[in-house]
């Protein structure tokens, strides 16, 4: 299978059928016809185990705490993808756009990201990613990353009409082809204008709170995959980046009522204009 | 050892970022971001040019016109986590040994 990231061609194979199928799903927009020799070249192997994931014919450690095939691959990928890219400012984030400008929703695992963007996008966002902002650093545009959406177990809960699609021959699955959802899914750059920091709070009414710049940096620098790389420079670019966008927080709650917080609050920028 | 005699000055590991008077400072040894506000940013930024906690506490009595007693006390405070988090270092040595 064949891959493009970034402009970046990756070939991955499984000697697994059922792993293959869901690295299809996870990648699905990221297919490519395969003409370039791949960068790279990723296995994913089964053994007694599990599975062993091999880069270039070398076994990758794996992850600590990971089982799941799929999350070490993607991690791997993404740290290759950073490397390659060092124009790129690479972000923990879901990522949506209207009114032609980007909203970035930066946070850890948990924060209620994927939940958040699925449902913006089934009231007409357009869906970029669940999961990675990449951020192109001369223009501090987003670019779409539309892997495939990870909800976790339960989100069928509150989207039942998605539990079919979470649902396969051995249990829960976690990622669903957004190809399927039948949500708008992003193809160009949009300029980042929003940085929303969701925060998941069961039982309570959702709260937005404009947020300084410098505890925006803060926390963005906690969710910043490229920090890694080069602390100095990525706190500079973060630092650039929010210069130029509008900082909250967002106490989500009920979900519709997180949405028209977050539809009224893109209709106020698109009034405004940018600055930075 | 008098902790007023204590010198310290920011770590030069440390990364900043300036945004509207404050600071977000990243320190490899604690592997965290913290936010300085205005007060916390003064204090990290000067610590370095006074001969000691007592001279800092002088130097920001007169710059912000505030109450040297009190002061003296959220200053240390404030020095003291910053130096547990990786953002200030001693530079000294006890100053009576000079």
């Amino acid at each position: 299978m064949h891959f493009r990231f970034f402009d970046i061609p990756f070939e991955i194979t499984c000697d697994s059928a059922r792993i293959a199928a869901q690295v299809e799903v996870l990648f699905d927009l990221f297919r490519d016809a395969g003409g370039d020799e791949p960068l790279l070249t990723y296995e994913i192997v089964s053994g007694h185990e599990g599975f062993d994931i091999l880069r270039e014919g070398r076994i990758l450690e794996p992850l600590p705490g990971v089982t799941d095939p799929l999350v070490t691959l993607e991690e791997y990928v993404m740290r290759d993808v950073i490397a390659e890219r060092p124009g790129i400012l690479f972000i923990h984030a879901a990522v949506l756009a209207k009114h032609g400008m980007g909203l970035v929703l930066p946070g850890q695992s948990g924060a209620g990201k994927s939940t958040l963007a699925y449902a913006l996008a089934s009231r007409g966002w357009i869906y970029y990613s669940d999961e990675v902002a990449p951020i192109e650093l001369r223009g501090m545009e987003v670019l779409p990353f539309p892997r495939s959406i990870k909800l976790r177990p339960g989100a069928e809960r509150i989207f039942p009409h998605l539990a079919s699609h979470f649902r396969d021959g051995d249990g829960y699955r976690h990622y669903c082809g957004v190809r399927k959802l039948g949500v708008r899914i992003g193809e160009s750059a949009a300029p980042v204008r929003l940085l929303v920091f969701p925060s998941r709070c069961a039982g309570l009414a959702p709260r937005l709170a404009a947020m300084s710049r410098s505890v925006a940096v803060t926390m963005l620098a906690q969710c910043c995959f490229s920090f890694s790389r080069d602390q100095g420079k990525a706190l500079q670019q973060i630092a650039a980046l929010v210069n130029g966008v509008q900082c909250y927080s967002l106490q989500t709650g009920d979900l519709g009522e997180s949405c028209a917080i977050i539809e009224r609050l893109a209709e106020e920028a698109a009034a405004q204009p940018a600055y930075g | 050892m008098d902790p007023n005699n204590l010198r310290f000055q920011p770590a030069k590991d440390v990364t900043v970022a300036e945004l509207e008077g404050e600071i977000v400072a990243y320190s490899p040894k604690s592997a965290k971001g913290y936010h300085l506000n205005e007060t916390a940013a003064w204090i990290w930024r000067h610590s370095g040019e006074c001969g000691g906690l007592p001279a800092l506490v002088a130097k920001m009595s007169e710059e912000f016109d505030c109450d040297l007693v009190r002061l003296q006390t959220d200053v240390e405070r404030v020095v003291n986590e910053m130096a547990a988090a990786g953002l200030l270092v001693k530079c000294g040595n006890d100053l009576a040994e000079e």
